[in-house]
């Protein structure tokens, strides 16, 4: 799980990095730039055994401070809305009270950044990763999911709230919720068929149609490290334990 | 959790059982050397990463995710682990037996 919420940030910032006004855009490369040899400087220290105390301190809190001044110096622009969004997306502590502060203070950004820019589609990371963290941590995921679903049209942004809000509900309490819920993931998958969206809404109308308990999941054929083909139905006959895992 | 695992296969070596993993790690022979170092003997689909095809499909998105199947290949049991996953093997092979 962790690797995907880091997965699902790295891929925020990537497209954030991808577009954008110019001196936005400056500072995002500047950023890219500090953190990549932060990284490697991190993984040198690792590599030598360097006490968790000693290690290389993040470039991030001296951007956060950056970007936080480019989007208060011309409120309502795009260029603010987008260094708003940054600081979202990449803010963040080591140290456990400090990271306390900036996400209280992330409540009232995201305020600003949806009653600012709620309509504009470059909130799409922002929809992508609500719709990804709400099965794991419902607020602020779904308050979020809920004002985009009413002020953003935009075809970016729209195919994840749908997303987001369908698996909650397609994992609701009662039955017509369920329903309710995978006729929104339906609709996506419909609508925006080519979406990173769809490809995950796929996936959740799967699990509610073959994987619950008593259903039989329909067979698959595979191949382990060795190249050797099976298929589920081989262990027809045999107490089967299907565990998706990994060393990592 | 890969100790677990070994005792149950172990356990169930002479039973109509079977564990089959869903492996998800990106280097096959770091894959290799820690089956040999764990002593990991069950056969995985090799995924290759998180976002392999069936971890998608089956829209796995925490790990371990285990699911138990009956011997009609029906799912009767979702995310036991540890000694809860020991009583629901052994309650299939039980109702297994006697069907028999």
């Amino acid at each position: 799980m962790t690797t995907r919420v880091f997965a699902a940030l790295l891929l925020a910032a990537t497209l954030l990095s991808a577009q954008g006004g110019s001196r936005f855009e400056t500072l995002v490369s500047e950023f890219a730039k500090a953190n990549n040899a932060w990284m490697q400087a991190m993984k040198a220290a690792r590599s030598a055994g360097t006490p968790t105390a000693e290690l290389p301190a993040p470039p991030t809190p001296e951007f956060a401070t950056r970007f936080r001044t480019l989007s208060e110096e011309n409120p309502g622009t795009e260029e603010s809305g987008r260094a708003l969004l940054w600081l979202f997306v990449n803010e963040r502590s080591r140290d456990t009270e400090e990271q306390r502060k900036i996400t209280a203070a992330h409540e009232a950004l995201l305020d600003k950044l949806l009653s600012a820019h709620g309509d504009a589609s470059f909130l799409e990371p922002l929809a992508q990763q609500c719709a990804r963290m709400v099965s794991f941590r419902k607020e602020p995921n779904l308050r979020v999911l809920r004002a985009l679903a009413e002020k953003n049209q935009s075809d970016a942004v729209r195919p994840w709230v749908l997303y987001g809000l369908g698996s909650v509900d397609a994992n609701g309490a009662t039955e017509a919720t369920k329903a309710s819920g995978r006729a929104q993931l339906k609709e996506l998958c419909l609508k925006y068929p080519a979406s990173e969206a769809a490809k995950a809404a796929m996936g959740t109308l799967f699990e509610a149609e073959h994987l619950g308990l008593g259903a039989t999941p329909p067979d698959f054929e595979t191949v382990d490290a060795d190249g050797v083909a099976f298929k589920l139905s081989d262990y027809r006959g045999k107490v089967v334990v299907l565990d998706y895992w990994g060393f990592w | 959790m890969i100790p677990d695992e070994k005792a149950l296969v172990q356990r169930h070596k002479d039973d109509p059982f079977a564990l089959i993993g869903i492996n998800t790690d990106s280097d096959k022979n770091e894959y290799r050397k820690k089956c040999a170092e764990h002593g990991v003997t069950w056969r995985s689909s090799w995924q290759g990463s998180t976002e392999g095809p069936l971890p998608t499909l089956w829209n796995v998105s925490g790990y371990p995710t285990i699911f138990v199947l009956d011997a009609t290949g029906k799912i009767r049991f979702k995310n036991v682990r540890g000694k809860r996953l020991d009583v629901a093997v052994a309650l299939l092979l039980e109702e297994l037996k006697a069907a028999k």
